[in-house]
């Protein structure tokens, strides 16, 4: 690729500790993203998207590992990074926003205290300055930029205010690349929107890359510019989003997409996929979806297909039968 | 305004805990089986007349007089109570002193040598009952290596091992809820979003969780403050100061029953006032959530 890319995960892998032993919760991912670009991780629950989010930002609690895999941002790899040099990063240059809003922020320190503790530390700013350059972030998120809701505690927010706050917070210091772990998950279907919304926004007017996780595929789907689909720790789908609507090849990332619910398909059964996803503790050996796949074969039980390059690049697919046929059930 | 209606309601709380209390401890002469109004004593005058007089006594903070020394119930317990009052202050600043750096430190640097150190402290200290305390420093201090005096209560010397035998004891639970609020704190959500905004780590976690964890922290305090006037009474009686706790051990001892009411009385005040500030400041610091 000519253009420099700002974040590179190549096979990353991470280990959990666990009283009952260890167990895998990456086992391999690979991601790029380029400056300014909205990538969206696309997964259920359980399949990695958080514990890739927090081993970017070094943030995985110390019963985790990293077993393999390298994590580079603009060429410097943050897994071996010193915890100074790794403070100038966080914040900085990559943010971060979690999904439960009421619970990643502090209960009894002021909306405007929490953001400005960020702003002076890296940019210097005095106190007076911080709290305009606050109250004009308060006006940008769409927050009623007035002394009185500054002065506010987080519990007195409402969940959309709430993740609006932690948007601010995150791109106070102009990052080049915000980590959105679920950002709309516990919110109504309204403030969805308008968060996701918020975010595009800011997106073309910063030009910040955002690496947006979720399970709902249907949310990113007109918004994204690419997608990876991630199952049982490992990215088996990776395509610009125009391309992956239009000619998904792994059969998990085509029966994800029957699955959408849309006014067009109004009349017919919801979609499903059979079975359940496999929980970090119980990965089946070969292809973690061979049990659920309608196209599975004895080696898909045998090896780990591995993600490669398709014919129409950059689509990428981690299948030994990718776009092949469904048999009629 | 919130707040106000908040105070309201607390101090409405209040005078009616202290009315329940004082009507309490009307019935303790009637009801201990030594009590002087077992006998006959006023018995023409009926009931409520009886308890309307003590009510209005009370309100006059006129608590009769003692049939042992004659003087005034209330200038005996306001001449003794400045010694037991700064006797508990004095334990609990000295319990806060050691348990709350301790504490902190104990939570962020977890199995080092200065958390064995606290836990080593904490179950030591926490086993012994409180006159042992008091006598072992008498022991240690006074007897084997002279630096303090053994009785008295004129100079400022005279009050440091009273007050370290009380703050010790109540420094050792204060510890451990120090550490177990800390450690709490510093594993919530909220720590892992300060340490993604990129805030130098260990200064970072302690500022937010601190204003967190000291909550239940004044909590603890609140209530322990109970104990701390009640531990001033073993004090007091070992180190021969002449405090409120000594006169209430005196007078159960002589039965002198208008001071024992009026002790109780007073220490329940103390305690409702105490409680009512602790609650005020946890209002104050505490985290704000949304009326809906």
């Amino acid at each position: 690729m000519s253009q420099d890319v700002l974040l590179d995960i190549k096979d990353l892998a991470v280990e959990f500790s666990a009283r009952r032993g260890r167990f895998q919760a990456l086992r391999g991912i690979d991601l790029t993203l380029l400056p300014g670009q909205f990538h969206a991780l696309v997964g259920e629950s359980g399949a990695g998207k958080t514990v890739t989010a927090f081993t970017i930002l070094r943030l995985l609690p110390d019963s985790a590992r990293v077993v393999q895999g390298c994590v580079s941002f603009q060429h410097h790899d943050l897994l071996s990074m010193s915890g100074d040099v790794l403070c100038n990063v966080r914040g900085r240059e990559i943010s971060m926003i979690f999904q439960e809003s009421a619970k990643y922020l502090n209960p009894s320190m002021r909306a405007d205290r929490q953001i400005m503790e960020s702003v002076r530390f890296h940019l210097g700013y005095s106190d007076k300055a911080a709290w305009e350059y606050t109250r004009d972030l308060f006006a940008k998120v769409g927050l009623p930029p007035d002394r009185e809701t500054l002065a506010r505690c987080p519990l007195e927010f409402s969940g959309g205010m709430r993740q609006r706050l932690m948007i601010a917070m995150a791109i106070a210091c102009t990052p080049l690349l915000l980590i959105a772990d679920e950002p709309a998950t516990a919110l109504n279907a309204g403030t969805q929107k308008q968060i996701t919304g918020l975010l595009r926004k800011i997106r073309l007017e910063s030009g910040m890359a955002l690496l947006y996780m979720t399970h709902n595929i249907g949310l990113v789907r007109y918004s994204a510019d690419y997608i990876s689909i991630i199952y049982a720790g490992k990215i088996i789908e990776s395509a610009p989003a125009d391309i992956l609507f239009e000619e998904p090849l792994h059969p998990y990332t085509r029966l994800l997409l029957a699955c959408i619910p849309g006014w067009n398909k109004r009349g017919r059964r919801l979609g499903e996929i059979r079975g359940a996803s496999p929980g970090p503790g119980d990965i089946p050996p070969g292809c973690a979806f061979h049990p659920r796949c309608p196209l599975a074969q004895p080696n898909c039980r045998e090896t780990v297909p591995p993600l490669v390059r398709m014919k129409k690049a950059p689509h990428r697919c981690a299948c030994f039968y990718p776009g092949k046929e469904f048999p009629q059930a | 305004m919130g707040t106000f209606h908040l105070l309201a309601r607390k101090a409405g709380r209040l005078i009616l805990l202290i009315f329940v209390v004082v009507t309490l401890v009307f019935f303790v002469p009637y009801i201990i089986p030594e009590g002087p109004a077992r006998g006959v004593r006023n018995s023409d005058a009926p009931a409520f007349v009886r308890y309307g007089q003590w009510m209005l006594g009370v309100l006059r903070f006129d608590l009769g007089r003692s049939p042992l020394s004659g003087e005034k119930v209330s200038t005996l317990i306001l001449r003794s109570f400045p010694l037991t009052l700064g006797l508990s202050l004095l334990g609990m600043g000295v319990a806060c002193l050691i348990a709350l750096p301790l504490g902190i430190l104990s939570a962020l640097r977890r199995r080092s040598l200065w958390d064995y150190a606290g836990i080593i402290f904490s179950w030591t200290v926490m086993a012994l009952p409180g006159f042992l305390l008091g006598l072992l420093l008498l022991l240690v201090f006074a007897a084997l290596l002279e630096i303090f005096p053994f009785f008295g209560d004129d100079a400022p010397l005279h009050f440091v091992l009273p007050v370290l035998a009380l703050g010790l004891g109540h420094a050792a639970v204060l510890l451990r809820v120090v550490r177990a609020s800390m450690i709490e704190e510093l594993g919530r959500q909220y720590i892992t979003m300060a340490v993604s905004k990129g805030l130098p780590d260990k200064m970072t976690r302690c500022r937010h969780a601190l204003r967190n964890a000291l909550l239940p922290v004044i909590g603890s305090l609140g209530m322990q403050f109970g104990s701390l006037l009640g531990g001033s009474l073993i004090v007091e009686q070992v180190f021969s100061l002449s405090g409120l706790g000594r006169l209430v051990l005196s007078a159960v001892h002589q039965r002198d029953f208008p001071v024992i009411q009026g002790c109780l009385i007073f220490f329940a005040l103390m305690f409702c006032c105490l409680d009512f500030l602790a609650g005020i400041l946890y209002a104050h610091i505490g985290p704000r959530t949304r009326v809906r």
